[in-house]
């Protein structure tokens, strides 16, 4: 391994027969004091790491997808799988919660009782009832 | 900038090993450096500072070259050594003594090459280079000890370095 002091040496020797350019000090100069132009170059932040910067934020985007699909998924299947066709409505299952509003408007009698503020019962499945006929006259 | 700009454009030399590139990365280097001077909060990390905007800059030379050596059918991987411009005394040793570390350096890869310039020609710290190359000083001093190591191994320094140790005794 060659010793630091040596290559030290070794690189100065090199370096100094590149002459530098005349002149090369003075163009800098002039083209820093050169009027600025309209579009200035803005220092501008930049990563460390830009393949992991990109890599997380698409990782959180499709987390975001995934929670944002499944919300509006769930909603929709909330809002339709209590479906109140067949069954009859009552005023006091008007005032429970829009979701399981197909359950409890079997059992709207037992919950005329109940507020806001009690849990309302566990209804069980609801079943939907067909149209009921008057039966004919004999 | 009249005590920086020789070193710079030598260092760039060294890492290039072309001085039209040489030149034209300084000057790009000198000038970014003095619109965001005001990004530099205190004297002493001006020239690190600089150095890693000339790096930035040699490295952007040094990819566009690779680019432009790939589209072009010349395999010679060896860009052409600029011919060494002697002094008023000139020197035919000292002439082979620069060619031979010039093409020593040449030969190593760019990520070795940089640090062995700035840490033994600019002589900036394994912190500076650090910041400058945009790594770890962990990384700097490995990357500077395998350097070490190859040269070391080359012929062309041994030679060197024997014909000096010999002339010392």
């Amino acid at each position: 391994m060659i010793d630091e002091a040596e290559l030290s040496e070794l690189l100065t020797a090199a370096a100094t027969t590149f002459e530098v350019p005349k002149g090369g000090e003075d163009a800098v100069l002039a083209a820093a004091t050169a009027p600025a132009d309209s579009k200035r170059e803005r220092p501008h932040w930049r990563p460390r790491r830009p393949r992991l910067a990109v890599g997380l934020a698409a990782g959180v985007l499709v987390v975001g997808g995934i929670f944002a699909l499944g919300t509006v998924v769930g909603s929709q299947q909330h809002k339709s799988k209590f479906s109140p066709v067949g069954l009859p409505v009552t005023g006091a299952s008007a005032g429970t919660s829009a979701g399981p509003s197909g359950a409890s408007a079997g059992f709207a009698g037992t919950a005329s009782g109940a507020t806001a503020a009690q849990p309302a019962p566990v209804a069980a499945p609801a079943v939907r009832g067909f149209p009921q006929r008057r039966p004919r006259p004999r | 900038m009249s005590d920086g700009y020789p070193s710079a454009y030598r260092t760039a030399c060294l890492i290039l090993r072309n001085p039209a590139d040489a030149e034209e990365a300084v000057q790009e280097a000198f000038l970014r450096a003095w619109r965001f001077r005001a990004a530099v909060r205190d004297e002493a990390g001006v020239r690190p500072w600089v150095y890693r905007v000339l790096v930035n800059a040699c490295c952007s030379k040094l990819q566009r070259e690779r680019t432009r050596r790939a589209h072009a059918a010349d395999a010679d991987a060896l860009e052409d050594v600029p011919a060494p411009e002697l002094s008023p005394e000139g020197s035919a040793a000292r002439t082979e003594t620069t060619a031979e570390v010039k093409a020593a350096l040449a030969a190593l890869p760019e990520h070795l090459r940089i640090p062995v310039v700035l840490r033994y020609y600019a002589g900036l710290n394994e912190r500076e280079i650090a910041s400058a190359i945009r790594r770890r000083p962990g990384t700097v001093k490995s990357r500077l000890h395998e350097a070490r190591r190859r040269l070391g191994a080359d012929p062309r320094i041994a030679r060197l370095v024997s014909g000096r140790e010999e002339m010392e005794l």
